[in-house]
């Protein structure tokens, strides 16, 4: 099954708020350029579950279906902790949609600590 | 049978996590839990605890051994029984401290195990997030320490969790029904002055 199709198998929310489209929107949109846009990407998903938030939506496979052929690249500790963000996403959306070639993620790596700025 | 979840709504650590796994299987299943709630500290003047759980013939007393005995009954319900073990006793003996200063080395350690997970165990919420989110829902120190997201990871996934009707739910259950049971007692009261 393609990539594609395994997204589609995602669960995704049906109704979105105001605030949760414009985010989705403006990911999806990100997504034809998400190389230029990872550190925010890793930024905005430090405090999201998903893309939009708490709900998964259509943006998670957008976006998912340009990270992930990066994200196998992150495999040292600098890139895993610069990337952390997208990488937790990227491990619970691999396993919702239950992808068949799955990346590893060392999900016991000690990474140093985030401090807020 | 008897199948009823007793919680005493004044106790210093309300049980939020036996609350949360109530409304799992209110909403997950044809069989109901019937919540009682008791505007005290503890849910009898002969039982010193804040929740009892009775199930037929049997009487328990103690949070972790509620969840395990929910979680026995209902496994297609609550996740990684197995697996959640060690974060049930974590989150029940540690994440209820209200010294910050004892607090903040277990919540620097489950903020970093929470780094690279969405859930404390696997990819769905599981006894684990239960009992640590209800531990932190009762722990009077967290309430700025989520809002100010001192531990970005703990806040992502406690509030994807209190955005789950099962979880947050359970706060609002919480405050209507104490607020029921006082406006029932103080009417009762009123009746009885009034036929004095």
């Amino acid at each position: 099954m393609s990539l594609e199709a395994k997204l589609a198998r995602l669960n995704v929310a049906e109704t979105l708020s105001t605030e949760e489209l414009a985010l989705a929107d403006q990911w999806t949109t990100l997504s034809g350029r998400i190389e230029q846009h990872l550190d925010e990407l890793n930024d905005s998903l430090r405090s999201k579950t998903y893309i939009v938030g708490v709900k998964p939506s259509k943006a998670d496979s957008a976006v998912f279906d340009k990270v992930f052929p990066l994200a196998s690249k992150w495999t040292s500790v600098d890139d895993v902790a610069k990337y952390r963000h997208i990488l937790r996403w990227v491990d619970l959306v691999q396993n919702k949609v239950g992808l068949d070639n799955k990346l590893k993620i060392d999900l016991s790596m000690e990474l140093p600590r985030e401090i807020k700025e | 049978m008897s199948f009823k979840l007793e919680i005493a709504g004044k106790a210093p650590l309300v049980d939020y996590a036996a609350l949360t796994a109530a409304s799992f299987i209110n909403n997950g299943t044809e069989k109901s839990l019937e919540i009682d709630f008791i505007d005290d500290k503890v849910v009898s003047k002969e039982i010193n605890s804040s929740l009892r759980l009775v199930d037929g013939d049997k009487t328990i007393t103690s949070g972790p051994e509620v969840l395990s005995h929910l979680a026995d009954k209902f496994p297609h319900l609550f996740l990684e029984k197995s697996a959640s073990e060690p974060w049930v006793k974590f989150a029940y003996e540690n994440l209820t401290v209200k010294d910050f200063k004892k607090l903040s080395v277990d919540l620097e350690k489950l903020d970093s195990h929470l780094s690279l997970r969405s859930f404390i165990v696997g990819y769905d919420a599981s006894v684990a997030d239960i009992a640590a989110w209800g531990a932190l829902r009762a722990n009077a120190v967290m309430g700025s320490v989520l809002k100010n997201a001192v531990y970005i990871n703990i806040t992502r996934w406690y509030q994807y969790l209190e955005s789950d009707e099962r979880f947050g739910g359970v706060v609002e259950l919480l405050t209507k029904s104490l607020a029921e049971i006082r406006k029932a007692s103080k009417a009762g009261t009123k009746k009885e002055t009034h036929k004095a």
